[in-house]
């Protein structure tokens, strides 16, 4: 029998269902494929993966709580530790734009290095880059940077407990570093908007907190076992 | 007094609909079941959360099929009513009955 493109679920949701939700994965995605083929749409399968994500990050914090405790502050912690090192970022960014571009913003301050000063030195090579590489180095250097913490404070919570799968962190990890980097990215282009502000900042505050959560929740080994009676 | 583990309305609503569909209860037939009485879509997802949580309870128990080709190569979860599930459920029932009648308004169905 020829298999048909259109009888086909979309690749990139089942794969997503299958990194977050790896055991909930075999009988609903199962459910969806039937429903998907019975002549269902890709938009209601998209709805449908995404809602079941969702469910099943609820269903396992509810159970996990402590671990979720643990990804809000380490996320804050990661936070405190970059603005540490960069207690005027948005000046930084904006600093950064008119020296590549020449374009004046007003009320550049000058930026006042309190911490890890040799990962700043780093950092700051990025200045005598012209624009978009130096884009590309700030927004790899800071995913990298939160990435690194990030890691390290998976493995520290699952190593200490003595149930870290080492099989789960590449999923885990890429996905964190999507996350970053993305935020990272549109965080650097909306520093310039001056409305944009607030909104900018509580993104710079609350992507290191949800790429830990996510982190953990796809770490954690308990997260497989979500929904196994059989 | 005894004490009384509440079920939320699609908890009850998803134990009627396995009730309903007997030896054939897993995912898809039990959100098309729901979906018909209640002219809402309903995502797969709530389903699987709130059968869970019924099992947690022992209100069902569930056992895996064998996978097949139109599923993916997945197999189907089938899911039944425990001796326990059914008493809770007409233990709901009898309470919502008493709760209706004391209340005027919803006399005769009308709204």
């Amino acid at each position: 029998m020829t298999k048909s493109n259109s009888l086909e679920p979309p690749k990139l949701a089942t794969w997503l269902l299958e990194q977050f939700s790896p055991v909930l994965e075999a009988p609903l995605a199962g459910d969806l494929i039937e429903s998907f083929r019975q002549g269902r749409s890709s938009g209601w399968y998209w709805r449908q993966v995404l809602w079941a994500i969702l469910v099943a990050f609820l269903c396992s914090s509810r159970k996990q709580w402590g671990r979720l405790a643990y990804a809000v502050v380490c996320g804050g912690l990661v936070s405190a530790t970059w603005f540490s090192m960069f207690p005027k970022t948005a000046s930084t960014y904006v600093q950064s734009i008119t020296e590549s571009t020449g374009v004046h913003f007003e009320r550049i301050q000058v930026q006042e290095v309190r911490a890890l000063p040799g990962v700043f030195d780093l950092y700051a090579k990025s200045y005598g880059i012209h624009w978009p590489w130096s884009l590309v180095y700030q927004v790899a250097f800071q995913t990298i940077f939160q990435a690194v913490i990030i890691t390290f404070a998976v493995c520290a919570y699952f190593g200490f407990a003595r149930i870290l799968k080492v099989q789960n962190l590449p999923g885990a990890l890429l996905v964190v570093v999507v996350v970053l980097a993305g935020s990272n990215l549109a965080v650097t282009f909306l520093t310039v908007i001056q409305p944009l502000r607030l909104a900018v900042w509580l993104v710079l505050i609350s992507t290191p907190t949800l790429a830990m959560i996510i982190g953990t929740w796809m770490t954690d080994p308990a997260r497989t076992a979500w929904f196994v009676s059989a | 007094m005894k004490s009384l583990a509440y079920l939320s309305d699609f908890e009850l609503m998803t134990m009627l609909a396995v009730l309903r569909l007997a030896d054939n209860a897993y995912g898809v037939p039990i959100a098309r079941e729901i979906e018909e009485q209640t002219k809402r879509e309903v995502k797969l997802g709530s389903i699987y959360a709130a059968l869970e949580r019924l099992e947690e309870k022992g209100f069902v128990v569930s056992e895996l099929g064998e996978p097949t080709r139109e599923r993916g190569g997945r197999a189907k979860r089938y899911f039944h009513v425990t001796r326990r599930g059914m008493r809770q459920i007409r233990e709901t029932q009898q309470t919502l009955i008493k709760l209706w009648r004391g209340v005027p308004e919803l006399e005769g169905g009308r709204l």
